[in-house]
């Protein structure tokens, strides 16, 4: 379904990604894992053919995907753009309609769905946000936005979903919650985070950029958890001071997975 | 050699923050707009080689924010009986010619560089640019959202729709922003 070769991006002189080599399934959960800076952002922005890569190529279902091509070919444009949702690092930015109801309509509205009346409702439902449908989105909670994002992108149906720290502002149940909804959808789901401890709930299958935007590890997310020189290498890891008994000593720590 | 060529640039940095200044006054002041369109073809003239591109890049930062300002003028003026015409006129005109300013101005001196006399105005604008690129970036990302959450070109209703969304938030943001900037520099005893 996705097929990345050397994909390299540079922003103005800054370097974001470099030589990513990426090729992925439909129906695959993947978890897309590197500290801040490392490119996760900037990768899932060339997935959702908003972002060129400087140099290599990018195919999603073996058509080639640049803005470029995306403003040209706008029957080719709205077919992609109706399959790949994206939600946003900040998912504030996505959000300008003038209530919750009309935010999740947006989107099957502007593709011409019959029922985008009846799809808003039920997605604001599952998502939980049936009592806010006449608030204006700026006035929700960071996480009720984070959730009223996911789900103008789910209303959609789309077949390829990307993910930019989906769990970012959620509450431990929200949280559990996104989890299962990823596993049950049909969608090809790439999530991106820094927290170890959500990675293996996010996919099968980890993704690591490294601090030095190449891909360092791509494989099951169980092995990458199990090998620490791996983690520490891709900066995951955290280093502190802390105490045993009397004795302070400093080590290498993941903590919030174990 | 590397000193004396660093602080021959750093003159002429300043002379050219002097300059400017003096621009941003002027355009400021003059209020004729026959005089304002004059002053923004003689800054567009003397851009050099690079003028085609840097007028674009005037218009595209000063374009979303003009038509919504003046889209909301325009109708308030209209409902209470205002002048429209001639006001709208010199407020684009002026924030144009502004904008072209500062952007031909940007990339011919180094502010960092005019303002080394004084480490605080060194923090200070440090401060200020980081704020643009920040703010450059934000602005890219919902451009980016409403792309991405589009079928095709957006229509206008909706590309305004987004815009206001996204000024309210910036309006929101800087408030917050220079509170916490008021604070930091009262911290530093920039305000006693
Ligand atoms: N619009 C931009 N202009 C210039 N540089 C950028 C831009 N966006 C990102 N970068 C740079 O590209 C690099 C990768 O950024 P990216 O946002 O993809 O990282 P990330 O892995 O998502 O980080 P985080 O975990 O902090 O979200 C960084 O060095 C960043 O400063
Ligand atoms: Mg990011």
């Amino acid at each position: 379904m996705i097929e990345l070769t050397g994909v390299s991006h540079c922003f103005r002189g800054q370097t974001a990604l470099v030589g990513v080599d990426l090729r992925v399934r439909e129906g695959e959960k993947v978890v897309l894992l590197g500290v801040n800076g490392a490119g996760k952002s900037t990768l899932l922005k060339v997935l959702a053919g908003l972002v060129a890569p400087s140099s290599g190529e990018y195919r999603y279902e073996g058509e080639v995907i640049t803005p470029e091509r995306l403003r040209r070919d706008r029957a080719f444009a709205r077919r992609f753009r109706g399959e790949v949702g994206l939600l946003f690092q900040n998912a504030e930015v996505m959000l300008f309609n003038p209530t919750v109801f009309d935010e999740i309509a947006f989107g099957p509205r502007q593709w011409g769905f019959a029922d985008a009346e009846e799809r808003a409702y039920q997605w604001a439902e599952r998502v939980g946000l049936r009592e806010m449908m006449d608030r204006p989105p700026f006035s929700l909670s960071g996480g009720e936005r984070q959730r009223l994002a996911l789900a103008c992108l789910l209303v959609l149906g789309p077949r390829l979903l990307l993910l930019d720290e989906p769990t970012r502002g959620l509450d431990p149940p929200a949280t559990g919650w996104l989890v299962e909804l990823i596993a049950d959808l049909p969608a090809t789901v790439i999530s991106s985070t820094h927290r170890l401890s959500l990675a293996a709930e996010l996919g099968e299958r980890a993704v690591v950029l490294g601090r030095d935007h190449r891909l360092i590890y791509d494989g099951p997310v169980e092995e990458f958890l199990e090998n620490r020189d791996q983690m520490a290498t891709a900066g995951l890891l955290h280093c502190h001071r802390h105490r045993h008994g009397e004795v302070l000593h400093r080590h290498l720590h993941g903590h919030d997975w174990e | 050699m590397e000193s004396r060529g660093w602080s021959r640039r750093r003159l002429g940095d300043r002379l050219g923050l002097v300059v400017y200044g003096g621009g941003v006054v002027g355009v400021t002041l003059v209020h004729d707009p026959v005089w304002l369109t004059a002053a923004g073809v003689g800054v567009w003239l003397g851009a050099g080689k690079e003028r085609g591109r840097l007028l674009r890049r005037a218009l595209r930062l000063a374009l979303p924010w003009l038509v919504v300002v003046s889209v909301g003028y325009g109708m308030v003026a209209f409902w209470s009986g205002l002048p429209v015409g001639e006001v709208l006129l010199r407020l684009n005109l002026r924030v144009g010619v502004l904008v072209l300013l500062t952007v031909v101005f940007a990339t011919r001196v180094s502010l960092l560089r005019a303002v080394d006399f004084s480490p605080t105005l060194v923090w200070l604008f440090t401060m200020v640019m980081s704020q643009m690129v920040l703010w450059q970036r934000l602005y890219e990302e919902f451009r980016l959202a409403l792309v991405s959450r589009s079928p095709g070109e957006p229509d206008l209703r909706t590309v305004l729709q987004a815009s206001a969304n996204a000024i309210a938030w910036f309006a929101d943001q800087a408030l917050a922003t220079a509170r916490n900037q008021a604070q930091a520099l009262r911290a530093r005893g920039l305000l006693e």
